[in-house]
């Protein structure tokens, strides 16, 4: 599956506004051109949502075989505060 | 090599024999040899020479051959694989270099040589000179190419990050995707970026990272340091790899004045690990942003475009020339009023006469109906079998069954005899 490109239909929204704001449609072209614009926009919206946060670390044992782990990079930082704090 | 202590309690007996047959004193060629030898190692170990390269030669034995010369003397020298292996730059003729070692004497062929334990180019360091070796190399062979260098994805779904897990560096990209883009998917790649293999685990981490199928761009770098710190990102195998790359890869390696030759063959540098957060994910809350403002003039443009066509609808609705057509249609609509109530009044006046004359057709109908002539005392004669009225004897026969209809009721009988 092709992932849609954000950058290509961001342009194309912008394209299909200014067509709207600037030519002479007539009534059926404009509201054609309104749901194609609302359709990328929709688009675009859902590709800025579509990754989840996560931030994983590849480790390897001795036989050269690779497994994921969550990366925290807090760890070593709340470390030091609470040492600061005197927890 | 050949010394061993008994060999030379062999070679004084010999000598005694001899000095017993001749008077006069002489050495082998073995034994001067090995006393020059041990006389110039005593006297010229751990020296410092200048010289100019030339007649190198680098067989495959990994060691390399070649003569340092001045205006007027040479020497020969050479550097064994373990040495020649640390030596970052390419050595090569006419190459004014300051060597240490040591001068020994090569036996077999009764040659003094300089072993060379370390050298360095002069006036410039070492490293400077294996760096424009290398750049000078690869741009050759075209690493640096404008035309090889991938387009970096705008918004990716997964980043690979080879650097250092402890480092600063990691803390900074982390830091400032979190901050742009929170919600994307990062795979860091633990590697050392400094010290004896690194180079090797920087150029693994970014061909393995090739094979997996969902990492749409790699950040390969690590923070700061002295020149030496950055060196792995300076190593030729380290640019195969990013050559290699089929993912688009961001270098990240020290400050903005630090070049590395991994910089220029990335497909993308970035001056700091931070900026390379910045480079590889856009600001989301301005993509947001940017895409409400479209929805809203997007919106705009419509509601613009519909209350400019209604107000167009109304004009010309209230215009003369489409006033004048509903004013004669709403003359013709009043004619046809009429005419339709004269229509209804001539119908009504006609069916009413139609009306009429049914009434008297119908009174002289009753006046002809059978049943009232029953009703004077005549009767109906029919055959039974098919119930048509008769009216002549003829056709029936005797034993024939007859329905006689009186006014009221009927009798069915059977015929005796005919009289005709």
């Amino acid at each position: 599956m092709k992932k849609p490109d954000f950058e290509t239909s961001l342009k194309e929204l912008e394209e299909i506004v200014e067509q709207l704001e600037t030519s002479d449609l007539t009534l059926d072209e404009t509201l054609a051109k309104y749901e194609s614009g609302i359709k990328i926009y929709k688009q675009c919206y859902q590709i800025l949502g579509k990754a989840e946060k996560r931030i994983n670390i590849l480790l390897k044992n001795s036989h050269g075989d690779t497994r994921t782990e969550e990366f925290n990079l807090k760890k070593s930082d709340d470390m030091e505060s609470s040492a600061i704090e005197g927890e | 090599m050949y010394d061993s202590v008994p060999d030379i309690d062999t070679n004084q007996e010999t000598q005694e024999v001899f000095h017993k047959r001749n008077t006069e004193k002489f050495f082998t060629v073995s034994e001067i040899t090995r006393q020059i030898r041990t006389s110039l190692e005593y006297k010229f170990s751990d020296i410092s020479i200048l010289g100019e390269i030339s007649n190198v030669r680098k067989p495959s034995s990994g060691h390399i051959y070649l003569t340092l010369k001045d205006k007027n003397s040479q020497l020969q020298a050479v550097v064994f694989r373990n040495v020649a292996n640390k030596i970052k730059f390419e050595l090569k003729d006419g190459m004014e270099v300051i060597t240490f070692g040591s001068v020994t004497v090569y036996e077999s062929r009764g040659q003094y040589q300089l072993i060379i334990n370390k050298v360095e180019p002069k006036g410039v360091g070492a490293l400077q000179l294996a760096f424009q070796q290398l750049k000078e190399k690869l741009g050759k062979e075209g690493l640096f190419d404008q035309t090889h260098k991938k387009p970096i994805p705008f918004i990716p779904q997964k980043i690979g990050i080879v650097t250092s897990p402890t480092g600063a560096a990691i803390k900074d990209i982390l830091n400032i995707i979190d901050r742009r883009f929170a919600n994307v998917e990062i795979l860091i790649y633990p590697v050392k970026v400094q010290g004896e293999g690194a180079a090797q685990e920087i150029a693994e981490a970014i061909t393995e990272l090739n094979t997996l199928t969902d990492i749409d761009v790699i950040i390969a770098g690590r923070g700061g340091g002295s020149l030496e710190d950055l060196w792995a990102f300076n190593e030729e195998i380290v640019a195969r790899s990013i050559y290699n790359s089929r993912i688009p890869i961001i270098s990240a390696v020290g400050h903005e004045i630090d070049i590395t030759i991994a910089d220029l063959v990335a497909d993308k540098r970035a001056l700091t690990p931070s900026e390379a957060g910045e480079l590889v994910v856009p600001r989301k809350d301005l993509l947001l942003d940017m895409l409400e403002k479209l929805e809203t003039r997007l919106l705009q443009s419509l509601t613009g475009k519909l209350r400019l066509s209604k107000d167009k609808l109304v004009r010309i609705a209230n215009s003369y020339a489409m006033r004048q057509p509903f004013d004669r249609l709403r003359r013709w609509q009043q004619r046809l009023d009429e005419f339709a109530q004269r229509l209804k009044l001539n119908i009504t006046h006609a069916l009413n006469n139609e009306r009429e004359k049914l009434s008297g057709i119908a009174g002289k109908l009753e006046s002809l109906s059978p049943l009232n002539v029953l009703k004077r005392g005549y009767t109906i004669t029919t055959r039974l079998e098919n119930n048509k009225s008769l009216r002549e004897v003829k056709g029936l026969n005797k034993e024939d069954k007859i329905k006689t209809s009186f006014s009221k009721g009927s009798v069915i009988s059977k015929i005796l005899f005919i009289e005709t």
